[in-house]
């Protein structure tokens, strides 16, 4: 059995199984929106096709096949949505592929600073660290925020402040996605592989997460959290960190 | 100066088999909380340490600053080291990894006296003037792996595991090392020493 | 019988003890005859013998002292960092209540929102009435909050603080 798990073919299996768990976290997502509305899950798998064509003549950019009206299932209780996988199978190659590609980018353009972020992630506290750092931006940014209301000051930051959270925390995924990978490739033995392909299975369990019913949401938060602790706390990764030696001259 | 110098000479050889084998279990014990165990690791490491690092950086500041880099970033890596694996070599790899990214505080000037420095051994004359500028002419990527296996002592397949490369990548920048300095040494006796 | 040629090539690797057992013979036998190859073989040992006996400055007796400090106030930091929380979570959880719950902090956001239009339009926003006690509430909490990120940046920074 370990044997099998060196082959690089191992990772593919990997990816594979997490691809299929997601797009079954979407099918039941989409089915349970029906007796326990969840407001994220339309945000992130879409509405539901249920209507028919209706004979009037509609241009068709995005869905040339209409395949999702063609492939619904019933649902197998009653009082639920029904159950279609290509609404899922598309919510996955869309916002998965999405958060994916996001994150590989990242890497790939600052490797140096994913790096640097990673080796701080997986020594002492490192979760802890990130956790805290970002509960405490998010703090910090609200309050700042709503003093920022009350005196008038700099109000034109607060877009700014809120466009560099955002880069922040997509860094930090795409940090997170690569941490994963190279646990996964600790824990479960696998055989060595491009970092890519690691970040790409690391991304994959963040998504399926995030698609999880009712706690993705959270689980979410919680990773985008983390991420945006992350890169406060190193500084985006760099190398020597925050520091006020340059200033001292 | 002599014994001073076979001091030091022996220091850098010493039989690794021994000490090993201890400084791994010493890591073990500071992984599991043992603070005593952790000084007494850096104890015995602070003179390879920071002598790697004196002389890649040719700073006595910068390299204390660099040295404690290394031993705090050993404590917050304590928890991935390996209890079955041997020791020197991860720790070697994860000291020549902050090495190379270490950013200086501040320019090196390279003729600036050490008057600050904390001990009177610091202001001593190197014994070898002429190899220790030699050296320091030589570019960090040729540096680090001379001064991993020569004065680190460090076999070729540990600095090749220290510097991510192969085996014969190293041999080959060793020899080119190698023929640099062999070039510095010999122009510098040409001159002749002031 | 070993050439001069071929014994220069060899001379790296037995300097560095890397030749097979025959080959380091032949070697050291010619070695034992030729005079020239026998000063570029001095010449080749000497550096890895030289670079063995380099001998650099003692640290220092703070060095492990140093360390050890930095250690202890990583430690220290950690500790601090997670009570940090409560005072936060008490300052957040008054200043929700005093805004009576998420309506009032989305009405504050959807506020902001507002300003930052009308801002573009060319008008200035009014500043809404607010409590002393409010803005006193919220700056505690700006400034706890900046401190523990302060504190968390330390333990992440790569230098340890011995300024």
């Amino acid at each position: 059995m370990s044997e099998l798990r060196r082959r690089p073919w191992a990772w593919l299996v990997l990816i594979g199984i997490l691809a299929v768990v997601g797009i079954l976290l979407a099918i039941i997502d989409i089915s349970i929106a029906g007796k326990w509305p969840t407001p994220f899950a339309e945000a992130v798998v879409g509405p539901t096709v249920v209507q028919q064509e209706s004979g009037k003549a509609v241009t068709l950019r995005f869905d040339r096949s209409r395949a999702g009206e063609r492939v619904i299932f019933a649902p197998p209780f009653a009082g639920f949505d029904p159950i279609s996988p290509y609404q899922a199978l598309r919510a996955f190659l869309t916002n998965g592929a999405g958060l994916i590609i996001l994150a590989l980018a990242a890497l790939v353009a600052f490797p140096s600073r994913a790096r640097s972020a990673v080796e701080r992630l997986e020594a002492r506290h490192g979760v802890e660290i990130a956790l805290g750092a970002g509960t405490v931006m998010v703090l910090l940014t609200l309050a700042a925020t709503t003093l920022l209301r009350f005196t008038l000051l700099f109000l034109g930051v607060v877009p700014l402040v809120l466009l560099v959270s955002l880069l922040a925390a997509l860094f930090g995924i795409a940090c997170i996605s690569l941490a994963i990978g190279r646990l996964l490739h600790r824990r479960l033995g696998l055989a060595s592989v491009h970092p890519l392909v690691a970040a790409l299975a690391g991304a994959l369990v963040v998504f399926d997460l995030a698609v999880i019913p009712y706690a993705g949401v959270f689980a979410l938060a919680a990773v985008a959290m983390a991420g945006l602790g992350l890169a406060v706390v190193t500084r985006f990764g760099s190398s020597g960190g925050w520091t006020f030696v340059d200033l001292n001259f | 100066m002599h014994a001073h110098v076979a001091t030091d000479a022996q220091l850098m050889t010493e039989l690794p088999g021994s000490k090993a084998l201890a400084a791994g279990q010493l890591a073990h014990r500071a992984t599991g909380g043992d603070l005593d165990a952790f000084e007494e690791l850096i104890r015995r490491l602070q003179r390879r340490v920071y002598g790697f690092a004196f002389q890649h950086l040719r700073d006595a500041h910068e390299a204390y600053d660099l040295t404690q880099e290394i031993f705090v970033k050993l404590y917050r890596n304590l928890g991935r080291y390996d209890s079955e694996r041997p020791f020197e070599p991860w720790f070697w790899k994860m000291a020549t990894n902050t090495t190379i990214n270490y950013r200086r505080k501040r320019v090196p000037l390279p003729s600036e006296p050490a008057e600050e420095a904390a001990d009177p051994d610091a202001r001593m004359q190197p014994h070898d003037p002429t190899l220790v500028e030699a050296l320091a002419q030589l570019d960090p990527s040729y540096r680090v792996p001379v001064l991993l296996h020569y004065y680190a002592d460090l076999s070729l397949e540990q600095v090749a595991a220290a510097l991510s490369l192969s085996v014969p990548a190293v041999k080959s920048r060793l020899h080119r090392a190698r023929g640099v300095l062999r070039n510095s040494l010999a122009d510098a006796e040409e001159l002749g020493r002031p | 019988m070993i050439t001069c040629a071929r014994v220069r090539v060899l001379l790296e690797a037995f300097v560095d003890g890397d030749l097979a057992a025959d080959d380091a013979a032949r070697v050291r036998a010619h070695l034992s005859t030729c005079a020239d190859c026998r000063r570029q073989h001095d010449q080749a040992i000497s550096l890895p013998f030289r670079l063995r006996a380099l001998s650099s400055p003692v640290p220092g007796p703070s060095l492990v002292g140093d360390v050890m400090q930095a250690v202890g106030a990583e430690r220290g930091g950690y500790r601090r960092s997670w009570t940090l929380l409560v005072p936060e979570a008490v300052l957040a959880a008054f200043i929700l209540w005093y805004l009576s719950g998420l309506d009032g902090l989305s009405s504050i956001a959807s506020g902001v929102f507002g300003d930052l239009l009308s801002l573009g339009s060319g008008s200035l926003p009014h500043v809404p009435p607010v409590d002393v006690l409010l803005l006193v509430a919220l700056i505690a909490l700006v400034v706890v909050a900046a401190f523990h990120l302060s504190i968390l940046v330390r333990l992440a920074s790569p230098r340890p603080a011995h300024e």
